[in-house]
C-alpha cells in the first residue's frame, strides 16, 4: 500500500512536470523557444521577458530599440517604409547594458541591415547605467538547465498564457505587431499631462557643458558598437519630449546643458559613415500639441508614425545642419508662452523644489 | 540551495536519497552510505557559501575533540568550560559583537569600529546542537560517538539550518541502525506527505503573508488601524507557516533518510496560555532552555522568586538567541513577564471562560510578534500606536495588491470585478483560511499519527507539492536561517 501511494505521488507529480513543461513549450509566451507556433494573440506587457526570445527565434533583419517613448512604434510601419523585416526590442526605463545585451543576442544569428535607435534624452544627459539585472537570466543565457525556471513558473502559466487566451476578447485583439504597445493603458491630452507634473521653482540658467561628461560617457559605450558593425546601418532618433518637459528643464536651469548634449550626440555619431541621425523634437506642431501625450515625455502613437515617416522620408541630418536643427529647439525653448499653457492647464502636483 | 529551489528537489534530493540507499544495499557492513549522506549534507550547507562550511568545520571538530577528551575523569568541568566559552564566543563574534559595540558606542559617543561579518546560516542551530553534546557528555547521558556519525548526525541537511535542534543521542542510534540503511516504503511515504504539505505552507501560504507584512513593516508611517490590524496578522501567520512548513519539510526529509525528527510544532495559536505557547512553539528550543538553561539554573525548585527569576532569565536568552536588537531582547522579556503574570494569577486565570484565554494569548502573541519583526523599537511603537489609536480608514490598496493571485486571473477576467474590490476579497478570505488553518486544521504531526496510504491525500499532496514549485520563482527566503 505504501510502495503504490509513493509509486502513484511519483508518477503523477512526473506527468504533470511533463505535461506543464510541454504546454509551456509549445505555447511560449516569451518566445523562449520558437516564434509564435499558435494563433493566440501574445503576451504584450513583458519586454524584459520576451526581448531575448525575439532576438533569438524571430526572423528579422533590422531592429528597432529603445525606451518606453519607442515602445508604441509597429515594427510593420518600418518593414513598409524601408522594405526590411524589423523586430522591435523595448524596454521601459531601459539602459545601455540592457540595449547592448539585446543587440548582441541578434548579431549572433541574424545577418542586421539597419537599427533603428531611439536616444533618449533623459538617457544621454544621466551616467551610462549598464546593469542588466531585471532580465530574467534565465530567458537570456544558452544555460539549458535554468529553463525550469520558466517552464515552471506560476506566472507564465496562470498570468501569461491566461491572458494570451482572454485576449480573444479584447478590442482590438493583439498581434505581433503590437507587442510592446501601451497607448491602449493610459490617458491623454494635457490634463493626463498635467496630473502627473510638478513645475520646478525657477533656478539660473546653467553653463551648456553641464552635461557634457554624462554625454562623453554613453558616446563611448554606443560609438564603439556602431563601429564594430559597419554593416549595418544606424538610424538614430531623438525622441520628441513635449514642450512641457522643455519648460522643466528651463526652470531647472539645464536647458542649454540638455540641449548641448543633445548636439553633441549627434554630432559625434553624424561622423559615422553607417549613421544616419534625425532630430525630430523642434517640431512645434508635434511638441506643443498636448492632446498627443500622456505625460511630459512619452507621445502617441500618431507621434511615433510621424517619426517613421520622417525618417524614410530623408537620410537624416549631415554634420553641417546639426547646429540649426538644435537652434530652433532653442528658439522654441527659450520663447515659448509657458505661462499661458500654465494658465489654462495648471500642474497637479506640487512644485518640484 | 534551499528545501524550495527546483536544484533541491529536481536533483539534489533525488541523487541524495538513491545514492544513499544503493550504498547501504551494495556495501552493508561499511559506513559508506553515511559519509555519502554527510557529503551531501557539505555540499547543501556549503552552497551557501564556503567560508560558512569552515565555521562549521572547526565548530565541529573542536566540539568533537572536547567530548573526547571528556573520557578521562577529572577534567571534565573544566573541558565543559572552555567548549561552552568557545561554542559562545563564536557565536558573539559573529551574532552580537557588532551590536554590543552599537549599544557601547551609542551610550559612549564613541566610534570604535564594527566587524560587519556575516553569520553562517543556521550557526544558532548547530551551535546549540553542539553544545547539548557537550553538556550531555559532561553528564555521562551521552556516549563517544564516532566521528563519522558526529558528523553525519550534526551536519545531516534537512536540520542544519533551521532546526529541529535535534540531540545527537537521538540521531546517531537511527543513523546507526541496521533496518535504516534500507529504503522503507512506509516512511518514504509519510515523508512525501509531510514533506509536500510543508512545502505548500512555506510556499503558498507564508510567502504570500510574507509579501504583505514585509510591505506593512516598510510603510507603518501613517498606516491606518484595519490595515495595520491585517499586516500584524500576516506577520503572526507568515511566521507560523514559515517556520512550521520548514520543519514539516525536514521531518519529510528525515523520514526519507528513516530517521524521525523531533517535533518542532504543535498547533501554537491554539494556546490557551503563554506557558502553553511555548510548550506548542519551536519546541526543541523550549526544550533546549529548560534542560541546558532553565534547570541547571534551579528550575522552580528554589522558591517563587528564583523561579520568576529564572524564567525572565531564560526568555532573555531566547530573546537574544533570535536576534542582535533590542527588539529581540525586549520580545523575550515580554514573554518572561507573561508567564510570570500566568504564574501569579494562576487561579484567577484558570477561571476565565477559555475563549477569553484564547483570544487574550492570541493577542498577546501578536502584538509580541510585532515588536519582534519590526527593524527597530521605534518602529514596532509607531505601528503598535497605528493600532491603538483606532483611525478607521479604508484597508489600504497597497496591502491588499499582494493578494493578487495569479492562479484567479481567469476567474477575475471572466467576472471582471474591479481589481481593488477583488484584491480586498481575495486579502480578507486569505487571511482567513490562513487563520483557520493555523488553529484548525490538523498539523502534519497529526496527519503523520493518522496516516493512511490513500488516493485522494496522495492527489492532494501532488497537487500541492506541484503547485508549490511552479511558484518557485521569486520566491523569498527561509525567515529563521537567519538565527
Amino acid at each position: 500500500m505504501y510502495r503504490k501511494f509513493s509509486i502513484s505521488f511519483l508518477c503523477l507529480f512526473l506527468a504533470l512536470l511533463l505535461g506543464c513543461g510541454a504546454l509551456v513549450y509549445v505555447i511560449d509566451p516569451m518566445f523562449h523557444y520558437h516564434a509564435p507556433w499558435t494563433s493566440l494573440p501574445p503576451v504584450t506587457t513583458d519586454e524584459r521577458h520576451q526581448v531575448g526570445g525575439i532576438a533569438e527565434n524571430f526572423d528579422y533583419d533590422s531592429i528597432l530599440i529603445g525606451t518606453s517613448v519607442t515602445a508604441n512604434f509597429r515594427a510593420s510601419w518600418f518593414d513598409e517604409a524601408f522594405s526590411c523585416k524589423t523586430a522591435k526590442f523595448t524596454f521601459p526605463g531601459g539602459n545601455f547594458g540592457e540595449f547592448i545585451k539585446a543587440l548582441d543576442m541578434a548579431y549572433e544569428d541574424h545577418e542586421i541591415q539597419r537599427v533603428f535607435w531611439g536616444l533618449d534624452t533623459n538617457l544621454l544627459t544621466a551616467f551610462p547605467q549598464e546593469s542588466t539585472e531585471l532580465l530574467p537570466d534565465y530567458l537570456y543565457n544558452d544555460n539549458p538547465w535554468d529553463d525550469v525556471e520558466y517552464l515552471y513558473n506560476k506566472d507564465v502559466l496562470f498570468r501569461q498564457i491566461v491572458s494570451m487566451l482572454y485576449a480573444f476578447r479584447w478590442d482590438p485583439v493583439p498581434t505581433v505587431d503590437d507587442l510592446f504597445a501601451w497607448e491602449n493603458r493610459y490617458e491623454w491630452g494635457p490634463q493626463a499631462v498635467m496630473k502627473v507634473y510638478g513645475r520646478p521653482e525657477p533656478s539660473p540658467m546653467m553653463g551648456s557643458d553641464i552635461f557634457s561628461a554624462e554625454t562623453s560617457a554613453n558616446l563611448q559605450i554606443i560609438l564603439p558598437y556602431v563601429q564594430a558593425h559597419p554593416e549595418t546601418e544606424f538610424y538614430f532618433f531623438i525622441p520628441p519630449y513635449s514642450i512641457v518637459f522643455w519648460d522643466r528643464v528651463y526652470r531647472r536651469g539645464t536647458l542649454e546643458g540638455t540641449l548641448s548634449a543633445q548636439e553633441a550626440a549627434l554630432q559625434a555619431l553624424a561622423q559615422c559613415d553607417n549613421v544616419h541621425v534625425y532630430y525630430p523634437c523642434a517640431e512645434e506642431e508635434v511638441i506643443c500639441d498636448l492632446e498627443q501625450y500622456t505625460d511630459p515625455i512619452h507621445y502617441s502613437p500618431k507621434v511615433n508614425q510621424w517619426i517613421t515617416e520622417k525618417m524614410a522620408s530623408s537620410s537624416g541630418l549631415t554634420p553641417q545642419e546639426i547646429p540649426q536643427a538644435v537652434e530652433e529647439m532653442r528658439q522654441l525653448a527659450w520663447n515659448y508662452p509657458y505661462e499661458e499653457l500654465f494658465a489654462l492647464y495648471p500642474p497637479q502636483l506640487p512644485p518640484e523644489t | 540551495m534551499f528545501f524550495d529551489s527546483y536544484f533541491f528537489l529536481l536533483l539534489f534530493l533525488p541523487v541524495a536519497i538513491v545514492g544513499y540507499f544503493l550504498l547501504g544495499r551494495l556495501l552493508p557492513h561499511s559506513p559508506t552510505n553515511r559519509l555519502f549522506l554527510l557529503l551531501c549534507s557539505l555540499w547543501f550547507y556549503g552552497s551557501h557559501g564556503l567560508p560558512f562550511l569552515l565555521v562549521l568545520f572547526s565548530s565541529a571538530v573542536v566540539n568533537y575533540l572536547l567530548a573526547a577528551a571528556m573520557g578521562k575523569q577529572g577534567r571534565k568541568k573544566g573541558l565543559l568550560l572552555i567548549g561552552l566559552l568557545f561554542h559562545i564566543g563564536l557565536l558573539v563574534l559573529f551574532k552580537y559583537f557588532d551590536f554590543f559595540l552599537e549599544t557601547f558606542n551609542s551610550l559612549t559617543g564613541l566610534h570604535l569600529p564594527l566587524l560587519r561579518l556575516i553569520a553562517p546560516l543556521g550557526l544558532s542551530f548547530f551551535t546549540f546542537q553542539q553544545i547539548a553534546y557537550l553538556v550531555d557528555r559532561f553528564r555521562g547521558e551521552a556516549p563517544l560517538f564516532a566521528p563519522l556519525d558526529y558528523a553525519c548526525s550534526l551536519c545531516f541537511f534537512p536540520y542544519i539550518m533551521s532546526g529541529p535542534i535535534s540531540l545527537h543521542t537521538e540521531i546517531v542510534p537511527q543513523l546507526r541502525c541496521r533496518e535504516n540503511r534500507f529504503f522503507q516504503w512506509e516512511n518514504f511515504s509519510k515523508g512525501l506527505v509531510a514533506f509536500s504539505f510543508g512545502m505548500a505552507k512555506k510556499v503558498l501560504l507564508a510567502d504570500t503573508l510574507g509579501q504583505a507584512a514585509d510591505w506593512g513593516f516598510t510603510w507603518v508611517e501613517g498606516m491606518n488601524t484595519p490595515t495595520a490590524f491585517l499586516v500584524m496578522l500576516c506577520y503572526t501567520l507568515q511566521l507560523y507557516f514559515d517556520f512550521s512548513g520548514y520543519c514539516d519539510m525536514a521531518t519529510g526529509l528525515g523520514l526519507f533518510f528513516n530517521i524521525q525528527l523531533p517535533q518542532n510544532f504543535d498547533s501554537p495559536y491554539r494556546a490557551f496560555s503563554v506557558r502553553e505557547f511555548w510548550k506548542r512553539w519551536h519546541m526543541t528550543l523550549t526544550r533546549f532552555f529548560t534542560r541546558y538553561l532553565y534547570i541547571p539554573l534551579g528550575g522552580s525548585r528554589k522558591g517563587r522568586l528564583r523561579t520568576y527569576g529564572n524564567t525572565l532569565l531564560v526568555f532573555l536568552v531566547s530573546g537574544l538567541w533570535h536576534g542582535a536588537n533590542w527588539t529581540f531582547v525586549l520580545w523575550g522579556f515580554l514573554h518572561g513577564l507573561a508567564q510570570i503574570v500566568e504564574r501569579i494569577f494562576e487561579k484567577p486565570l484558570e477561571k476565565l471562560h477559555p475563549a477569553f484565554r484564547f483570544l487574550g494569548t492570541f493577542a498577546f502573541i501578536n502584538l509580541t510578534w510585532v515588536i519582534f519583526r519590526a527593524p527597530d523599537l521605534h518602529t514596532a511603537f509607531t505601528f503598535l500606536g497605528n493600532l491603538f489609536r483606532v483611525d478607521l480608514g479604508v484597508i489600504d490598496i497597497n496591502l491588499t495588491a499582494h493578494f493578487d493571485f495569479a492562479e484567479l486571473l481567469w476567474l477575475r477576467l471572466s467576472f471582471m470585478p474591479t481589481l481593488e474590490r477583488w484584491n480586498l476579497m481575495l486579502c480578507l478570505l486569505f487571511i482567513g483560511f490562513c487563520l483557520f488553518a493555523s488553529i484548525q486544521l490538523k498539523n502534519t504531526h497529526e496527519r503523520l499519527a493518522a496516516f493512511r496510504p490513500r488516493l485522494p491525500l496522495m492527489v492532494c499532496c501532488v497537487l500541492l507539492l506541484f503547485w508549490s514549485v511552479l511558484s518557485f520563482s521569486g520566491v523569498s527566503g527561509f525567515l529563521y536561517v537567519m538565527f
